[in-house]
């Protein structure tokens, strides 16, 4: 499966986000938005950052900031490898391969509640622009 | 800078009477990691007739209570056994005794002691024991194999022992006799308030913990990035027990001794390199970390993901469970 160009790289991730906000409950979200309002996405080898924004009322891209206070770096085939299953995001994690500045641990479980749902939204994201919508039939 | 705490006072045999347990049944509150073991040394200390004594297990999870009866012990429900006990061993997991507590407190006679093996619930006032009975810290240092492993080879272990509620005047002699039948002043106790042991206990699996386990996993992986053997790296990290030898070798001989005893290059070599470790900010971290269990964040956090049902659990199961290179080195050299 080929990667995305660096572009598309940044839609997807936008579109992932609009994704994640379907997929949690406003109870998830609140809880999101109070622990973690803003956590920064870093993809240094693709020189990508995205800052995903949380309120109680919906998740939106932000602008990247550079001391974010929270960040989750890795590379772009880690969270490719991860969504698609090929490798999990812990033993990434073990491996040093994902790296988290500014993280309370005592709030894992909010930032645990969004793991599943962003990876399944990157999935679905990649997915969608790996096959953009056939034009109307006339 | 403060100045260092006192040093607790050390126990040990010679300070502790079991001969005053004579008569007592002793109930263990739970047949897992501590329950098993202490069950087992107090049975062989108080029940073979020197000093007459009954070893109950009170349990109500069905494997532990099944472990328990293979183990020939009489078993009863929780508020059971706590009914019968003169001293009953609190021994279920930290995060549960607060729901617990209300009926085995409830069914304690009054005279009774009630032991904690953590102070953790105490510490955090996560359990209100009854006004009549003795509440008694006596926490071991060791996990449980060890304990019963320690015990029958006639070295002991460490303890720590405290009396946080005086009711019967004769609380402290009693924790004393408990601590010596269970094993652990062979080697010694110190004396400890539930706070000091919790925070002491959470702070090092927190702090320094995690920083030994992070240098592990950084120098096997910038290792075998460079094209090191994955088993060599295992077996220099602490596959092969040098590494364990070298932590016996700290607490026999001294830390800074040992960091001499294995040769020049190694001491040139590890001191100069740990002269360059950015310990500030090592510190500050230690700090924060101190900072939320002293002020009781890490045991909010962590009831919080009790009553939760424990979401971070799978999370956590997942990581460890993971196929990862480590664990998969580990399965070969078995098999080798």
């Amino acid at each position: 499966m080929a990667s995305p160009a660096p572009a598309d790289f940044t839609a997807i991730l936008a579109r992932m986000i609009a994704l994640i906000d379907t997929k949690l409950s406003p109870v998830q979200r609140e809880k999101l938005a109070t622990a973690m309002p803003t956590i920064q996405w870093e993809f240094p080898d693709v020189d990508t950052k995205l800052c995903l924004a949380a309120s109680k009322d919906a998740l939106c891209v932000a602008s990247p900031v550079d001391h974010a206070p929270f960040v989750v770096r890795m590379a772009r085939s880690t969270l490719e490898d991860a969504a698609f299953g090929r490798r999990s995001l812990g033993a990434a994690f073990l491996a040093g391969r994902i790296h988290v500045r500014g993280m309370n641990p005592l709030r894992l479980r909010e930032f645990i509640m969004l793991v599943d749902p962003l990876l399944e939204s990157y999935r679905e994201a990649y997915l969608e622009s790996a096959s953009p919508p056939s034009a109307p039939v006339s | 800078m403060n100045p260092p705490a006192p040093h607790p006072r050390l126990f040990r045999d010679r300070d502790a009477d079991p001969s005053i347990l004579h008569g007592k049944t002793i109930a263990i509150l739970g047949y897992g990691l501590l329950g098993q073991p202490l069950s087992f040394n107090l049975r062989d200390a108080v029940g073979s007739g020197t000093i007459p004594a009954t070893v109950i297990v009170g349990s109500d999870d069905e494997p532990s209570s099944a472990r328990a009866r293979a183990d020939g012990f009489e078993v009863l429900p929780l508020v059971e056994a706590a009914a019968r006990a003169d001293l009953a061993l609190m021994l279920l997991p930290d995060e549960v005794q607060p729901e617990a507590m209300p009926a085995i407190g409830a069914r304690l006679r009054p005279g009774s002691a009630l032991v904690f093996a953590s102070g953790y619930a105490l510490a955090y006032g996560l359990v209100t024991p009854p006004p009549g009975v003795d509440v008694l810290l006596f926490a071991p240092r060791m996990g449980g194999e060890a304990i019963r492993q320690r015990t029958v080879d006639g070295r002991g272990y460490m303890a720590y022992l405290g009396v946080e509620h005086d009711a019967t005047g004769k609380a402290r002699e009693l924790v004393l006799a408990l601590a010596s039948a269970g094993g652990c002043l062979k080697f010694g106790a110190l004396e400890m308030t539930a706070k000091q042991e919790v925070v002491l206990d959470l702070f090092v699996e927190q702090a320094f913990g995690p920083w030994m386990g992070a240098a592990l996993l950084s120098a096997f992986h910038v290792g075998t990035e460079a094209g090191l053997p994955p088993l060599g790296l295992l077996m220099e990290l602490y596959l092969s027990g040098e590494m364990s030898e070298t932590f016996a070798q700290m607490a026999r001989d001294g830390f800074l001794p040992s960091t001499l005893s294995h040769g020049f290059a190694a001491s040139f070599g590890g001191m100069t390199r740990a002269l360059s470790i950015d310990r500030e900010q090592m510190g500050e971290q230690m700090r924060a970390i101190l900072g939320e269990i002293d002020s009781g964040a890490f045991a909010e956090a962590l009831q919080d993901e009790y009553k939760n049902g424990y979401p971070c659990r799978p999370f956590l199961d997942k990581v460890v469970g993971d196929d990862d290179i480590i664990s998969r080195t580990e399965r070969e050299f078995r098999a080798m």
